[in-house]
This record gives C-alpha cells, sequence and structure tokens, in this order.
C-alpha cells in the first residue's frame, strides 16, 4: 500500500529542520498525553467533579487547537494534524463534552458521562497519532469515494491506490 | 491462532476477552446476543450487540452504524475480538475491504470523528501495519448466558442505522433487513 500522508504533506525525512519537526510532533503528543491524564482524573473523580480541572482541561483543548488552528504542525511539515484534519474534529468534539461538562457541574447535574466521553476521545485522538506516526493516512469521512453501487445507492471507500485488494 | 476450548452451544461467534454476562434477546427466529460489561472505560454499562442477518453475521459501531461481516475466519463459528479499549467487536476477517453506505448523508461531529476513526483502524488492517493476534485462544460464551431484554437504549435495531459498513467483499444481496432501512433513505 502507498501510504500517503495526506493532511501532513512533507515526509518527515526529507525536511532540514528535523529537531523543529520532532519538537512539535512531541509538543502534539505531550498535549494529548496532558489532556488524558486531565480527563482521567476528573472522570474517575465521580461525583466530586473539580470547576478549576474542567477549566484547565478547556484550556489545554484550546492551546492545542489554536496550535492546529495556526497551521505551525503542517507548515512544519511535522507530521502533526493540520487545520480540518480528523484530529481537529476530535479536539473540538472534546471542547463540546467538556462544555457540556461544565454546564451539567453547574448545574449539579452528572457530569461524569460526558467526561467519559471526551476521554474516550482524547485516546482515539492518541491511537491515531500512533497510526500517523507508522505511516497510516487518517481518513476523514469525506476522503472516501464511490466506488461503486448497491440496491442503487452509492457505496463509498477508500481511493484506489490507498487501499490494495488483500 | 488458538481454538474454541469449551463446549459450542448457541454461540454465533468465538470470542478471546471475557464479558462478564452475555444477554440472548429473542426476536422473533432471530436472536441477538449482547456482550456485556458493567464498565466501559470510565462510562457504566456496555452492550455490544451480534447477530446474523440472512446468514451475515452483524455489529453495531458507535450506536448508529450497522457493520456486516462478510468474511469472517470461521474455526467452527467465526472469531470475534473487542478492541479500541472500549470494546469495540472486530471480527477477523479474511479480507480488510471497508465499504460505507450512508443512509442519512449529514452525520453529527461525533459520528464523523468516530467514523473517520474506524475507517483509519480498517485502512491500518488494509495495509498490514496493524494486525490481529494470531495467538488468541477463542472460546464460546454460554457459560456467561443469560436470556432477557436488556434496557430500551441499548437493544439493537437492525432496521435504525444510519451508516452501514461493510467488511470484506460486497455481497451481491444485502440482508433483507438492510435492503429495507436502505429503499427508506432518501
Amino acid at each position: 500500500m502507498s501510504v500517503k500522508q495526506k493532511s501532513r504533506g512533507i515526509s518527515r525525512t526529507r525536511s532540514s529542520s528535523g529537531e523543529k519537526l520532532s519538537s512539535n510532533m512531541d509538543k502534539w503528543r505531550e498535549g494529548l498525553e496532558e489532556l488524558i491524564r486531565l480527563l482521567e482524573e476528573t472522570s474517575s473523580n465521580r461525583g466530586s467533579v473539580d470547576a478549576d480541572k474542567l477549566l484547565e482541561i478547556l484550556g489545554l483543548v484550546g492551546r492545542l487547537e489554536r496550535e492546529i488552528g495556526t497551521g505551525s504542525h503542517q507548515a512544519l511539515g511535522s507530521g502533526g494534524p493540520a487545520k480540518g484534519s480528523l484530529e481537529s474534529d476530535g479536539l473540538l468534539l472534546i471542547r463540546e463534552y467538556v462544555k457540556e461538562a461544565v454546564y451539567r457541574f453547574s448545574v449539579s447535574d452528572d457530569a461524569g458521562s460526558v467526561l467519559a466521553e471526551a476521554l474516550s476521545v482524547a485516546r482515539a485522538l492518541r491511537d491515531l497519532s500512533a497510526l500517523a506516526e507508522r505511516g497510516v493516512e487518517i481518513i476523514r469521512p469525506e476522503d472516501l469515494v464511490v466506488l461503486g453501487y448497491i440496491d442503487g445507492k452509492p457505496v463509498y471507500s477508500f481511493r484506489q491506490g490507498n487501499s490494495p485488494k488483500r | 491462532m488458538g481454538s474454541r476450548s469449551t463446549r459450542l452451544g448457541r454461540e454465533i461467534v468465538l470470542r478471546d476477552k471475557v464479558p462478564e454476562r452475555v444477554f440472548i434477546e429473542k426476536t422473533g427466529d432471530r436472536e441477538i446476543h449482547y456482550f456485556y460489561w458493567r464498565l466501559d472505560l470510565y462510562k457504566p454499562f456496555d452492550y455490544e450487540p451480534v447477530t446474523l442477518l440472512d446468514g451475515f453475521l452483524c455489529s453495531r459501531y458507535h450506536w448508529k452504524g450497522l457493520v456486516l461481516w462478510t468474511e469472517p475466519v470461521v474455526r467452527d463459528k467465526p472469531l470475534m475480538t473487542f478492541a479500541l479499549g472500549v470494546h469495540t467487536p472486530l471480527v477477523y476477517s479474511r479480507k480488510w475491504q471497508f465499504w460505507l453506505v450512508y443512509c442519512l448523508p449529514e452525520l453529527t461531529l461525533s459520528e464523523r470523528f468516530r467514523l473517520g476513526f474506524y475507517s483509519t483502524m480498517f485502512n491500518a488492517l488494509l495495509s498490514g501495519v496493524i494486525k490481529l493476534p494470531s495467538d488468541k485462544v477463542f472460546h464460546g460464551y454460554m457459560d456467561k448466558a443469560v436470556e432477557g431484554e436488556v434496557p430500551e437504549e441499548y437493544r439493537f435495531r437492525p432496521k435504525e442505522w444510519i451508516f452501514l459498513i461493510i467488511v470484506g467483499s460486497l455481497p451481491e444481496k444485502l440482508p433483507s433487513p438492510v435492503s429495507d432501512r436502505l429503499r427508506e433513505c432518501g
């Protein structure tokens, strides 16, 4: 399979700013790990969600979003996610879950369940990051293309060339 | 790849990981087997259903996705594991070809993300970057089975999917409940 780094653009090996690339990738991974740690602490702390912790999580999500939004990862070809990528959707989703948790916390409702959802998204982001590191193209639903029809309805799959028939 | 070590009963699949219980729900002449855990990551309760639709093995993905496994690896029964940290059913397949049919093209943000994640995982399996372990031992699960209904919100409704995923070759004919649903789509 010829794996393309679609949203990542530049091969890691051909950049002359290797240290910067590594540093940005590390920054993304470290940010994710910190996010997961905070969400784990908050999710497992049933019944006593800490408002400061929720704000800290929102702040960290905002920082990661800004890094993607400024395109710093993409511009450096670091292998980090880009604006409009599946990863940026994931961050937005986490932000929505945490905002919902803040609201629930403010009305003394259960915030734990939505924080658990946020945690599962954060862990999925970590898995995606690991796959991307191994050269797997991260697929968004809009990356799929129509390759046939079944019962008259379009059937989507990976682009030809990216998915050898095995 | 290991084989079963328990006597088989009405199992639909063989599994490697051990659920806390398996709820067996009868709907007409169809059985749905729900693999149950009290905890899924940090949220309570997880019911992962499998059933057969016109002979095709089916599971559910992220509430609204129906997954048809058309080329499972079979050792007496299809072999299934639970992956991704949240007990997502993953059937060992001879081909990891991935097909998606939408019923409603407007997906929520959550559905878009989960679908992208799932697609990426199959892309990794298809490309051989990740492989399912080949040294697992698979067992039946009737020793964990209880008959009964699961809570309403966790019930598996093969006619209410909004996206259909087919793993393996495209079948010439879809199971009738799936075709019925597809006809309803605009």
